[in-house]
């Protein structure tokens, strides 16, 4: 059975769809009708990459620990001549019993070697994919000339961060790449240098206590460069770039935990969306937004009610914090997407089969305009600047929906849609044997705060 | 117990924002009789991670025209400095003397984790001082980022201080006293005051006599080490 896809991106002009299926990344080439594999990659790092770099750790210090021994007990019977060096080199060689690599015992959860975040750099001649492994940051040079013998992704580095990396993104002049992670961290390396740090000389250039979920980089009317973060604990941060010490200001008017926040691009950077646990998506105007007074720069959009007929026993809080009647059901945002050629806000909900389209109104609110249903729940979504939408859904047959934006910002269906995705689905290799080797597809309700009794 | 998980997810009462906040319960002395749901004065001395109280029980008398804040994450602890503050000010209530008295009106307390949520208490620049008394030394390696004074946090503290406001920071813990040095020193916002100045400040004096753990290490003959930094402007942007 083929890997669904994890997550999708495209490219601006939508010609460019690369998908991460598990650990392999394709990168397929949608312009002449048949779609083609101009490229792939599949990461070979061992599944037990974790247990086996701390047996590795484990090892190197018992080595060390048995040299200096040595050297002791040498320089002890060089020092005693009537000692009884049989004895010794016994000792010695005690101390030399190799532990056993560890394995997971029954019940133990499974590990995954997957592919996180797929990202294009601005000038899209990058790629840049987060690994959950090895929590590390791989880059590729988008080598066109190659494209047509399938070596489109050319690789460039791998560069391991000390913990989970959440999202990555490169600066606005495209030289450098910030990563946040589960940490709280944010992380800056250069894009082309192919130097490896190792994991004490990496520094985090800002950082919230807190889990961060997206990263993005956005220039005030002035021209002054920020960094946008948002965290587990309902916090949007704006924070100086390159003066990453200097904060500028907070964002506050979530409730829950914040997934993600978008820029439209159309909207000259003057609006971020954001959205996550909460019903509801909150507008900024966030040049202007001030605590003092957010009357007229925070506009939350409820969607409650739209939300409401595609909400089943799937949303069910976990029983461990169910209420009394057992029927409490909770939903978050787990994809909210940009479209520049709609000029829409595309937002998912987790486990629903919908996409729910907001339109901004003449004087800057956002309103709910459509939606469009698909035959699965929604796993990822991808928006190109020119006239495509495609969604990967949890569907091992289908995998995608793939539409097209025509007139008035109608989506709809290409006669050859279904050619068009099996073909992708055929030339995609990475199988499993059976559901359980599926990656998770939906863990965004996980990050849903729960309190300490 | 002891310590605390600044991590982990408490069932911890915060505002959604500064404004918001509502702090009429916390300084009922200060409550505005134009409007009830707001005080007269704005917070502007925070005891960060403040234990039994000790130090802000000496700063009310000596800054009767500050409000101070302290800022606890444990449970009980933060129980028992609201007791103490609330027999301080019963006690006190009818003084006379010192006319310019605050009588305990000025001190407070809360439940709360100052690491996270620190901007939804405090707007920009609303305070003039900030201690650490006594942290949490957190001696393994990786719990370091666990520690309260770190490079990416000082940008936290530096946005609710104000320029010129100063950052106090004390310890028995040698080590952690060399890593706040060393963060602090590294932070551009961030300027070292010097020894005279640390000898002829108040609150210094204050923050070495006062509190329950100052008094505790100086029982057990331990060192105390100080290092107070100014806020330093933001560069022009």
């Amino acid at each position: 059975m083929k890997h669904p896809f994890q997550k999708i991106a495209l490219n601006k002009k939508g010609d460019l769809f690369f998908a991460a299926s598990g650990n392999s990344l394709f990168a397929y080439q949608l312009s002449e009708g048949k779609p083609t594999l101009v490229g792939s990659w599949t990461d070979e790092l061992d599944a037990d990459y974790k247990v086996l770099k701390a047996y590795k750790a484990q090892l190197a210090l018992m080595q060390q620990q048995a040299e200096e021994k040595k050297q002791q007990s040498t320089e002890e019977s060089a020092n005693d001549d009537s000692g009884e060096p049989a004895k010794k080199i016994q000792k010695t060689q005690k101390a030399k019993k190799l532990p056993k690599m560890p394995k997971a015992g029954p019940g133990a959860p499974p590990t995954f070697t997957y592919i996180r975040d797929v990202k294009l750099s601005r000038k899209e001649d990058h790629l840049i994919i987060t690994t959950d492994n090895d929590k590390a940051v791989v880059v590729f040079e988008l080598d066109f000339a190659n494209a047509s013998e399938g070596k489109l992704l050319k690789f460039i580095k791998r560069q391991p961060f000390p913990k989970r990396p959440s999202c990555v993104v490169t600066s606005l002049d495209d030289t450098e790449i910030f990563l946040s992670d589960k940490f709280g961290d944010v992380y800056k390396i250069s894009l082309l240098d192919t130097k490896i740090y190792k994991e004490d000389e990496l520094e985090p250039i800002l950082g919230h206590v807190s889990m961060l979920t997206c990263i993005d980089s956005v220039k005030d009317s002035e021209g002054k460069e920020y960094i946008v973060t948002s965290d587990r604990d309902e916090h949007l941060r704006i924070t100086n770039y390159p003066l990453t010490h200097i904060v500028k200001k907070w964002l506050f008017g979530h409730e829950e935990f914040i997934s993600g926040f978008v820029l439209p691009h159309w909207l000259d950077n003057k609006v971020i969306v954001s959205a996550g646990g909460d019903p509801f998506l909150c507008n900024w105007k966030w040049e202007e937004y001030d605590v003092q007074n957010s009357n007229n720069t925070l506009q939350k959009v409820d969607f409650s009610k739209l939300v409401e007929p595609y909400i089943t026993d799937k949303h069910l809080a976990p029983s461990r914090f169910q209420n009394e009647t057992n029927d409490l059901k909770e939903f978050s945002v787990s994809n909210i997407v940009a479209s520049e050629t709609l000029k829409r806000i595309v937002v998912v909900v987790e486990r629903t089969p919908v996409l729910f389209l907001f339109k901004f109104k003449e004087d800057g609110t956002l309103e709910f305009d459509k939606k469009y249903e698909t035959k699965a729940d929604i796993v990822s979504v991808a928006s190109s600047d020119n006239d495509k939408l495609i969604v990967s859904i949890d569907d091992r047959e289908q995998q995608l929906e793939i539409f097209t934006i025509k007139g008035e910002g109608e989506l709809v269906k290409e006669a050859n849609e279904p050619e068009v995705i099996s073909e992708i689905n055929r030339l995609n290799t990475s199988v499993v044997d059976s559901p359980e080797d599926v990656v998770p597809l939906f863990m965004i309700w996980y990050l849903r705060k729960r309190s300490e009794h | 117990r002891a310590h605390s998980n600044p991590f982990s997810d408490h069932r911890l009462e915060y505002p959604l924002s500064p404004e918001v906040m509502n702090w009429t319960k916390l300084y009922p002395g200060y409550v505005d009789p134009a409007d009830p749901t707001k005080i007269t004065k704005q917070v502007e001395i925070a005891d960060i991670g403040c234990g039994f109280g000790g130090l802000m029980i000496d700063l009310s008398p000596a800054f009767p025209d500050k409000l101070i804040l302290g800022m606890e994450i444990r449970v009980q602890v933060t129980q028992y400095v609201e007791d103490r503050i609330l027999a301080l000010r019963d006690l006190h209530k009818d003084d006379e003397e010192p006319a310019d008295s605050a009588k305990f009106q000025n001190i407070s307390v809360i439940r709360g984790n100052a690491m996270k949520f620190l901007p939804n208490f405090f707007h920009k620049a609303q305070l003039s001082k900030m201690f650490f008394c006594f942290p949490d030394p957190h001696f393994k390696q990786r719990k370091h980022k666990a520690r309260i004074v770190t490079n990416t946090l000082l940008s936290e503290y530096a946005y609710v201080l104000r320029e010129g406001g100063v950052v106090y920071t004390i310890t028995d813990v040698l080590d952690l006293h060399e890593w706040m040095v060393k963060h602090l020193d590294s932070h551009p916002s961030f300027e070292r005051l010097s020894k005279e100045w640390e000898d002829e400040d108040t609150c210094v004096k204050i923050m070495r006599e006062s509190t329950e753990e100052g008094k505790k290490v100086a029982r057990n003959k331990g060192s105390k080490y100080v290092a107070c930094y100014r806020r330093l402007p933001d560069p022009a942007i």
